[in-house]
């Protein structure tokens, strides 16, 4: 499945500390920041760029001491995360 | 003699200058102590970009990244609404100029670590209805006059300060800094700002920009003191600004800034272990503790604190030029009676204008205002150039001291 995301949210990195950002439109629907993990990040970017969860997974470069069942547990939760939160939405339902 | 976390927070910003990355401290530091200094120098970003290869996961990194998150919030934001501002601006063909924090801010490797508090911009006299009318209607900005100098707008914590004048003070009798920064129109260049390029939107002339950097440290040094960050701001400006030395050197001189100027240079090599430009002697050891500690106390923009007791007479009455008594007296009269030309600047006193005769309504106004809100406060300012003689003296002794 695809997703894509909540119109009026950006994603920045600064220092290494990754984020989204809420901009004016959607202030009164989400925090104002919102700290991603280093694997989070990747995800997101991965989404994106219109990645499914297969492509996201072979292009993933996995972080050392991680597996790939690993990867996609974290992907998943995050995922479900990320659409209850309102963030992600998935494309069928997005017109 | 500066605390383990002073040395510690100086050692961040002088590796910042010199691009290398701060090591973990040998010695165990107090870290709430140390995030307390950066948030008082809005240097917290930076000092995390210092040490976030070592900062270990717990309360105290979770401090320092949100203080880089909310930069994140802020760069985000601000880049659209300016580019927003930018859009009506040009639809009403009205230029503006942007100064300062967010010029200066791309002199750093990441702008994001150079924090700011609002987004200064310079526009004609004439455009202030019209930016106005911008900002309340076409924005939904809410509005803020604290004097009678500075329109501020804000919406979520982003803000914007609107002058029509660069600068508005005298700092010393014999120069007019507020006519020599009106002249501002002429001494603009296209630039990008926050990612943003308009046919209207302007940034000053790098060596213009400067000399406003410098008054404007003046300024607070004269007024409650400066926090590290603008000594930051003058090596960045140094290093990546082609600044006309020779023309620079005359026009300091001109404004009776060379020497302060210098003293600054002396501090930012003796701090920072930069290499700054204009030839200065070494600074006194002495002074420079002194000032050390001040930086730190003062904050980013100078506080209230004792160690600027008498900061407004000590001004007031250097200006003046003229001892000490006749000033202090004049001063004293001075705010017993303002004149026009002053308190219908003031927005509550405005039922002044055009109408001079209505002055003495006006003080007994003032007199019974500050009788019944403020009368400790009204009462020490009034009487303060009077009896505190001394206290006056050594802070004039002290601004002395920075070559002002």
């Amino acid at each position: 499945m695809k997703y894509k995301f909540h119109e009026g949210i950006v994603y920045t990195v600064i220092c290494n500390v990754h984020m989204l950002v809420a901009t004016r439109n959607v202030w009164d629907q989400f925090p104002a920041v919102k700290e991603l993990s280093a694997l989070q990040a990747c995800f997101w970017r991965g989404i994106s760029e219109g990645m499914d969860e297969e492509e996201l997974m072979n292009a993933i470069h996995l972080p050392s001491k991680m597996n790939l069942d690993t990867v996609r547990q974290r992907y998943h939760l995050f995922v479900n995360k990320m659409v209850d939160e309102g963030y992600l939405i998935p494309e069928e339902q997005s017109c | 003699m500066l605390s383990a976390e002073k040395k510690f927070v100086l050692k961040c910003l002088s590796d910042y200058c010199n691009n290398r990355k701060t090591e973990k401290p040998e010695e165990p530091l107090n870290f709430e102590e140390v995030l307390k200094l950066t948030n008082d120098q809005s240097v917290t970003a930076l000092v995390y970009r210092q040490c976030e290869s070592w900062m270990n996961y717990g309360f105290m990194n979770n401090e320092f990244r949100n203080a880089v998150m909310q930069e994140g919030y802020f760069t985000i934001n601000r880049t659209l609404i300016l580019k927003e501002f930018a859009g009506h601006m040009e639809a009403r063909q009205i230029p503006f100029i942007c100064m300062k924090g967010s010029i200066f801010r791309d002199y750093y490797d990441i702008p994001e670590i150079r924090t700011m508090g609002d987004i200064d911009i310079v526009i004609r006299q004439e455009d202030k209805e019209a930016v106005d009318d911008i900002f309340l209607n076409d924005m939904q900005f809410a509005k803020f006059v604290d004097n009678h100098a500075v329109w501020s707008y804000y919406i979520n914590a982003i803000e914007f300060e609107v002058h029509n004048h660069m600068f508005y003070e005298h700092l010393t009798s014999d120069f007019d800094y507020i006519d020599f920064f009106d002249h501002i129109f002429e001494h603009m260049k296209h630039g990008k700002v926050f990612d943003t390029e308009s046919e209207y939107l302007y940034i000053p002339d790098d060596n213009w920009h400067f000399l406003y950097l410098m008054t404007h440290t003046a300024k607070h040094i004269v007024n409650k003191g400066s926090g590290f960050r603008a000594y930051l701001d003058m090596v960045m400006m140094c290093r990546r600004c082609d600044l006309d030395w020779i023309w620079l050197e005359k026009q300091l001189d001109e404004m009776n800034l060379l020497q302060f100027t210098k003293t600054c240079f002396a501090l930012c090599e003796k701090w920072f272990d930069a290499e700054m430009p204009l030839s200065h002697e070494k600074i006194d050891q002495r002074f420079f503790q002194k000032i050390t500690e001040k930086t730190f106390n003062d904050g980013t923009f100078g506080l209230t604190n004792e160690d600027n007791e008498g900061a407004h007479s000590a001004k007031e009455i250097t200006r003046d030029n003229k001892g000490y008594w006749l000033p202090a007296i004049k001063l004293t009269l001075y705010n017993l009676f303002p004149p026009y030309r002053d308190m219908v600047l003031v927005p509550w006193y405005s039922f002044l204008k055009g109408r001079p005769w209505l002055l003495p309504f006006a003080w007994v106004y003032k007199w019974i205002y500050c009788l019944f809100h403020k009368p400790a406060h009204s009462w020490m300012k009034l009487t303060e150039p009077l009896m505190k003689k001394k206290t006056i003296e050594k802070r004039e002794n002290y601004i002395k001291d920075w070559g002002l």
